[in-house]
């Protein structure tokens, strides 16, 4: 499980871009999405691996190496923007430039993309843009 | 070891030949060890995620074979580019790796790429280095 912390500051990180306010989109920790609930973002972290640092036992010090994934949900029923598979990609490439641009969230560093992908989901009209990325944070154990 | 220009020019001729198939050889090998660390994530009980993504044997939905069991891990050369793929030809296999509105993402395949990458490189370089060394013998 990521430090709360971190998850709060890579959520704040998304949910506080004015970009991402102008055009209404809220970020959440994962759940459920209904197509109600759309336009929105959500936030979930895959995988965390964690590394004793060399000098560990003096130090404390491990570096822990999460799998942040960004969903954009959007529905095509939807008469507003987004409404299409183009403005959700450009939501997505938004939260790209927030969390790989130069100033990084505080206490992380290291992002880099890992993946990205678009699916249109049949049964709910729901289109949804899916980006993947690795960061590190250091811990320091009492 | 001294060499002529002639011994020279051959063993460097012989790395030129030998890269692309020591490559080749073992991207495979890092394929398959991303292949099996992908089934694990997919078996129930060695699964890293809430729920293991593998279909119950006695759902009357369920077209075999299980998901797991289709996952496979390749090799594409495309000119001097050599590509390791991991991948599965389940049609839904999509929506349970990237996730849907209803179901959390369990990216398997991604993962186990995470997870493997020290050793890729380890496979990846140590196939370069036997073929260097091979030639300095």
């Amino acid at each position: 499980m990521t430090n709360s912390t971190i998850f709060a500051g890579v959520l704040a990180a998304l949910t506080n871009d004015s970009q991402m306010t102008t055009w209404a989109i809220s970020f959440i920790r994962y759940k459920r999405i209904a197509p109600e609930a759309c336009p929105v973002g959500t936030l979930i972290m895959n995988t965390e691996r964690s590394a004793h640092r060399p000098g560990y036992n003096a130090s404390k010090v491990r570096d822990n190496y999460p799998v942040a994934q960004v969903d954009i949900w959007a529905t095509a029923a939807s008469e507003t923007f987004p409404r299409s598979q183009e403005d959700v990609d450009l939501i997505a490439d938004r939260a790209d430039e927030v969390l790989l641009g130069l100033t990084p969230v505080t206490g992380t560093f290291g992002w880099e993309k890992t993946s990205e992908s678009s699916q249109f989901e049949d049964t709910t009209s729901i289109i949804h843009a899916v980006r993947r990325y690795n960061f590190r944070y250091n811990v320091t154990d009492a | 070891m001294i060499l002529t220009a002639e011994e020279l020019l051959q063993k460097l001729d012989n790395l030129k030949a030998g890269t692309m198939p020591a490559i080749e050889q073992a991207m495979q090998q890092a394929a398959l060890n991303v292949e099996g660390q992908a089934k694990k994530n997919c078996t129930p009980g060695q699964s890293p995620y809430y729920k293991a993504p593998y279909s119950d044997d006695n759902d009357p939905r369920r077209v075999p074979p299980h998901m797991r069991d289709t996952i496979v891990g390749t090799v594409e050369t495309q000119g001097t580019s050599v590509h390791g793929v991991v991948g599965t030809p389940k049609d839904y296999s999509l929506y349970i790796h990237e996730g849907t509105s209803r179901m959390p993402a369990r990216p398997f395949i991604l993962d186990a790429i995470t997870e493997k990458d020290t050793e890729t490189r380890t496979i990846l370089s140590d196939a370069l280095t036997n073929l260097i060394r091979s030639q300095c013998e």
